[in-house]
């Protein structure tokens, strides 16, 4: 039963893509679109496959490098963040306007700035992305540890436990599920803020490569660049929800 | 003379809101013997609930004072001595992330206890309520008549001295509930701790203690008390047809009547 749904799960979105990817391709052929304006499925595939090596190999590994450090470096600290605030009622007041703010606040328009500050290198592209990523995670976390049932604090008191024991054995577990969405919103915003600030100045990564391509129309290989940007967020986002399903197996 | 397991002096609770100060408990004053198992009955937010939350470390007296064996305390019970005491509690409050077992251990975590006794204890106590081979299983795998017998003995597991159970099977059917009064007095046999029972079941409050104090609401106050000096040893499923049982039931029910006629009046 299990076996087949998950079958189903795989199986479905692939029928759309596959059905997607031969109308695209008919649609092109048939209309006779230009491929300056829209490649054709196929063409994409053919000329990335024939580039791959030598001009998007490298600058997605940059682009990689970027997302998970920065992913890394971000999650444990919004988690770190939101526990700190839920336990001291006085930093939540005073932070929480911020933490929105900075959520809201799309960092591609503070990369020159960073620039100013740290040059053109890698870090200030791993910069964006913690920015980016820590008030996402930070949100959903603090919703989280703030929602405990009372009746489960009352037992804590009933115990006589301290409040880092109730923190690590009630409001943490508890809060896990929210904790989880709040990582998978981070991996994506971590994809977009790396890409991003890709745009805003760097001479690598798919970002800066998807401008490069476009500037001499080699629209196949800025197609592909974006479709592997994709394929970057949605993978991201299914590691972590692999890992929330073998964690959170309580949850009926 | 024995010592007392609990009494409260002139306890009070007063609650500040906007639109002034509440009376929860006002005055309240009780006491039970060790090994003693005392109930208390009473309309809804009569604040019997926050009464027993009071006892157990949950909330805070405003005034008054409790002594718990001899040890008289005016802050509420503190929490080296909490470990002397269990609470039942009405809601479903396990941990949906720990199985059975490690529901059980979490008190034992809290206040440091470890060894192969407290593992021992632990089977034990699943034997006692016939749920052993549950052992692994996790809270919403379980019925609710079962989640109810484990939160009994979680509240168990670090052997306290007095069990307070704030309405424990209130949330359970009828003909659970039965069978789970009847579990409970022959646990009650086997352990023979001291319990205040929070309860609003005449036939339960009956049937499990010797004495039965009876609350009125706004402010929460105690208006009567009924004792029943059968020992719990010889109590038993038949003890509901006892002629001392039925008189006592039907004195129990006319105070509750007269206590619902004064809330309709005022």
């Amino acid at each position: 039963m299990k076996a087949r749904r998950s079958t189903k799960n795989v199986l479905a979105p692939l029928i759309v893509l596959v059905v997607l990817l031969i109308g695209l391709e008919l649609i092109i052929k048939a209309f006779n679109i230009s491929r300056q304006v829209l490649p054709a499925p196929s063409a994409i595939l053919s000329v990335c496959a024939k580039e791959f090596k030598v001009n998007i190999w490298s600058h997605l590994i940059v682009t990689l490098k970027v997302i998970i450090t920065g992913f890394i470096v971000g999650v444990p600290i919004g988690i770190f963040c939101a526990a700190l605030l839920s336990q001291f009622k006085i930093l939540e007041k005073a932070f929480s306007p911020y933490v929105i703010m900075l959520v809201t606040t799309p960092f591609i328009i503070l990369v020159p700035i960073f620039m100013l500050w740290l040059g053109f290198g890698l870090n200030v592209r791993i910069l964006a992305v913690i920015l980016q990523t820590i008030p996402i995670v930070m949100l959903n976390s603090l919703s989280g540890f703030n929602n405990v049932e009372k009746v489960k604090l009352d037992l804590m008191n009933s115990l006589g436990a301290t409040k880092v024991q109730t923190f690590i054995k009630v409001i943490f577990p508890n809060a896990l599920p929210q904790v989880f969405t709040g990582i998978k919103l981070g991996g994506i915003f971590s994809t977009i803020a790396a890409v991003s600030a890709e745009f805003a100045g760097a001479q690598t990564g798919l970002g800066n490569r998807i401008m490069y391509f476009s500037s001499f129309i080699e629209t196949e290989l800025a197609f592909g660049c974006i479709l592997i940007i994709a394929l970057i967020g949605i993978t991201l986002f299914n590691l972590t929800s692999m890992v929330e399903r073998k964690i959170i197996i309580w949850k009926k | 003379m024995t010592i007392k397991a609990l009494t409260t002096k002139n306890l009070t609770k007063n609650y500040q809101s906007r639109s002034g100060t509440t009376c929860a408990l006002n005055d309240i004053n009780i006491d039970i013997d060790d090994k003693q198992i005392v109930s208390i009955m009473g309309p809804s937010g009569c604040g019997k609930s926050t009464l027993l939350q009071i006892l157990g470390g949950i909330n805070k007296p405003t005034s008054g004072t409790i002594s718990f064996y001899g040890h008289e305390y005016s802050e509420g019970i503190p929490n080296e001595d909490l470990k002397k005491i269990g609470f039942v509690f009405q809601a479903d409050n396990l941990l949906a992330w720990r199985t059975v077992k490690d529901n059980l251990y979490l008190p034992l975590e809290i206040m440091n206890l470890r060894g192969k006794e407290w593992d021992n204890r632990i089977h034990e106590l699943l034997d006692m309520v016939g749920l052993k081979k549950f052992i692994n299983a996790y809270p919403h795998e379980l019925s609710g008549g079962m989640r109810q017998r484990i939160r009994l003995i979680r509240a168990l597991v670090h052997n306290p001295n007095l069990l307070l159970m704030d309405q424990p099977f209130g949330a359970l059917d009828a003909i659970t509930r039965k069978l789970l009064n009847y579990e409970f007095l022959s646990l009650c046999k086997k352990t023979q701790k001291t319990i205040l029972l929070v309860t609003n079941d005449i036939d339960e409050a009956l049937l499990l203690s010797s004495k039965i104090y009876i609350m009125s609401s706004s402010p929460g106050k105690i208006t009567n008390e009924v004792k029943y000096d059968l020992p719990i040893a010889e109590r038993n499923r038949v003890t509901a047809r006892t002629n001392k049982y039925q008189q006592l039931r039907i004195e129990l029910k006319k105070i509750i009547q007269e206590e619902m006629m004064q809330l309709r009046v005022s």
